[in-house]
């Protein structure tokens, strides 16, 4: 086994396969320490198991980060108030404002939360003519997508989920009582339907409209994210140990299926998970933001690392925005691929990223 | 009167419904003052920081303004930097106690510029894994600028803050991206450096830190913040965590809080994990509730893991309910 590379570390819990079978498989990859450079998170498969039986797998993190996606440019909006525009407000004292979040549709649809007009702009294709709807909520701050409806969150300020259709009807309108949070992402489970998040722990499904929802301790919950489609499957992610995470995947009637264990290597450290998705074949994307080093500066571009959970091991970085008003600084779409909001002199932009396929 | 308002806050913040989960408690610093100080900043606790920001939620952002009533439920409020100078009581503010209610504003004052550039009773940080609660964050790029108050961080190590968002909205406690322009601050005179870690941050560390199907409760009273843990008896692996963000190496107290009742544990196994050893002791669940146990003095390791320093509670093998609720790490001499 080369000497440079990280150490598979085996966890036996329930895998009737080998260890050396494993480190066969997985040996290739772990031959060349430049490979590190391509794919910063590098899953080593300790074992595995069947049916009801748990897998996991050991990531670590690399010493240096390879450059940040460029990603291309999917559509562009100037700022104003205009159709086609997005507002940018740089007030006296206050956060300065602008798009505070987007969501992309599985047909690659956009709708962008247009926080200073006070309403969503709907993006049918980068080349069509954009779309308004206008809201009344004082305080949005959450968005998620289907082809059939935008779902739009206020845990801030009038606590309302809102549900719209593409062409602007208002579908539904739920009152929801945050008792215990705070609401940490609007999510979607398998059918499309909303659910709300709290603390980055548990997960609520929103009822019919018409009900209070209150978001207590009583409130019927699940652990995690979902993820996959039809099925019962949910993800969580944990900051574990000094500068590592472990991310875990659920299934409800199977339990632990799962797990990876991220490491730290050399000074990259996690400060914190920033994200945790699937893409549309349940492949488990993890995203986090690489802990300040004392003496550097981290104010530059850079330091955003995206890992895709899977056998491939790829991996991503991003160019963390200097503009925090635009929420949360990626989302996955539909396709897989990683959309990225960005804040420039000219306008607004969102950009696209694509998980690098990792040679062997 | 300071005693008395500073009660009235307290009590505020236990009937919130944006309890912090984690606060970090009272007692050292102030040493060290730069020569940058434009005026010393009175000693102050964490605790009273978190408070004072707990009373401001749901007031009206309004620019230019820096204090609001605590017992009026909304009304007017502070704009983002009038909002950190009050909560962290800064000199050369209207003090808190002589302002709140009034629509008064001082000019000039600090503003973002200000805490970005370290212009006042306060100073950098190195790094943001070094942050507590009542700490601040902000930004200033010359002609925009922002800052909040750490709150905690959660499971995901994901900022919790407090804010003064923007003309339209409320002061809020909410999760929020903030990239990398927001820079750490600190301010002068802390008198504590304690922690305390509620039971969310138990359930929010999730795999790794929780295992087992433990529920949050209110049910019995004396519980510390929104609520408590509890787990039914059972001969499977169940436990519970708490791991805290140690600020350095040293000696600390550690305090163990629970509800009690008839039907508890009265041999709850819980364990002291420090970088040499770990301890092990049962408490007795059906009596001493709604109080802080002293488990012992123990070296802990600086940073975060549970290997360096944490507290874990089991529900494997105890004979009834087991109640996990807080935890208090208090630094010694």
């Amino acid at each position: 086994m080369n000497g440079t590379a990280p150490t598979p570390r085996p966890r036996s819990r329930l895998g009737p396969r080998s260890r050396a079978h494993r480190i066969l498989q997985i040996g290739p990859f772990l031959l060349v320490g430049a490979i590190l450079t391509l794919t910063p998170f590098l899953p080593q498969q300790a074992e595995a198991g069947g049916v009801g039986q748990s897998e996991e797998q050991v990531v670590v993190m690399p010493t240096a980060l390879p450059e940040a996606s460029d990603g291309s440019t999917v559509i562009s909006l100037s700022w104003g108030e205009a159709p086609g525009e997005v507002g940018l407000n740089a007030p006296d004292g206050g956060e300065r404002r602008g798009p505070e979040s987007f969501a992309v549709a599985s047909d690659g649809r956009i709708v962008i939360l247009d926080s200073v007009n006070r309403r969503l702009v709907t993006v049918e294709s980068p080349s069509s003519p954009t779309g308004t709807i206008p809201l009344q909520l004082r305080s949005p701050r959450f968005l998620a997508a289907t082809t059939e409806q935008i779902h739009v969150l206020d845990a801030d300020d009038d606590h309302c989920l809102q549900t719209f259709a593409w062409d602007g009807r208002l579908l539904a309108d739920r009152d929801i009582h945050e008792e215990e949070g705070p609401v940490t992402a609007l999510l979607l489970d398998s059918d499309g339907s909303p659910m709300i998040e709290l603390a980055h722990d548990r997960t609520v499904a929103v009822g019919t409209p018409g009900e209070i929802h209150g978001l207590s301790a009583a409130t019927p919950s699940s652990r995690g994210r979902p993820a996959g489609k039809g099925r019962d499957r949910w993800v969580t992610a944990n900051i574990a140990g000094d500068g590592g995470a472990r991310v875990e995947q659920r299934d409800d009637q199977r339990g632990l299926e799962r797990s990876w264990s991220v490491e730290p290597s050399g000074r990259a450290r996690v400060d914190h998970v920033v994200s945790l998705d699937s893409d549309p074949d349940g492949r488990v994307i993890l995203g986090v933001r690489l802990r300040d080093v004392p003496g550097e500066r981290r104010d530059t571009p850079g330091s955003l690392l995206l890992t895709r959970l899977d056998d491939q091991g790829g991996s991503l970085v991003l160019a963390e925005s200097l503009y925090a008003y635009l929420g949360a600084p990626y989302a996955i779409g539909g396709d897989g691929r990683v959309y990225a909001p960005l804040a420039e002199t000219a306008g607004y932009r969102i950009v696209v990223h694509s998980f690098p396929e990792v040679t062997r | 009167m300071r005693a008395t308002i500073l009660s009235c806050l307290l009590r505020r913040q236990g009937a919130s419904r944006h309890g912090g989960a984690t606060v970090v408690v009272a007692l050292t610093l102030l040493a060290c003052l730069p020569a940058t100080v434009q005026a010393a900043a009175p000693p102050m606790s964490r605790p009273e920081i978190i408070a004072r920001a707990e009373s401001a939620l749901g007031t009206a952002y309004t620019w230019g303004r820096e204090s609001w009533n605590p017992d009026a439920g909304g009304g007017s409020g502070p704009d983002c930097s009038g909002f950190v100078l009050k909560c962290w009581e800064v000199p050369n503010t209207l003090l808190y106690q002589e302002e709140h209610g009034v629509n008064a504003t001082i000019s000039p004052r600090y503003t973002t510029y200000s805490f970005y550039n370290n212009l006042g009773p306060w100073g950098p940080i190195s790094d943001r894994a070094s942050l507590l609660p009542g700490d601040a964050l902000v930004y200033n790029n010359g002609s925009a600028g922002h800052v909040v108050l750490y709150a905690e961080g959660d499971g995901w190590n994901y900022p919790v803050v407090y804010e003064a968002p923007y003309t339209g909205a409320t002061v809020r406690r909410a999760s929020r991206y903030l990239s990398s322009v927001y820079q750490p601050r600190r301010r002068y005179g802390l008198t504590d450096s304690s922690i305390l870690l509620d039971n969310p941050t138990a359930v929010s560390v999730g795999g790794t830190d929780v295992a087992g199907n433990w529920t949050r409760s209110t049910s019995n009273p004396g519980y510390y913040g929104h609520n408590y843990q509890v787990r039914a008896a059972t001969t499977a692996t169940a436990w519970a965590r708490w791991t805290p963000r140690l600020p350095a190496s040293g000696y600390y107290n550690i305090y163990v809080r629970y509800t009690d009742g008839w039907n508890r544990a009265s041999n709850a196994r819980i364990t002291v994990t420090t970088p040499t050893a770990s301890a092990t002791r049962y408490l007795d669940q059906r009596g001493g509730g709604g109080s802080w146990l002293k488990l012992g003095r123990y070296y802990l390791a600086g940073g975060y893991s549970p290997k360096k320093g944490s507290v874990t509670i089991y529900a494997t093998g105890a004979n009834g309910y087991v109640v996990a609720d807080a935890v208090l790490f208090a630094p010694t001499n």
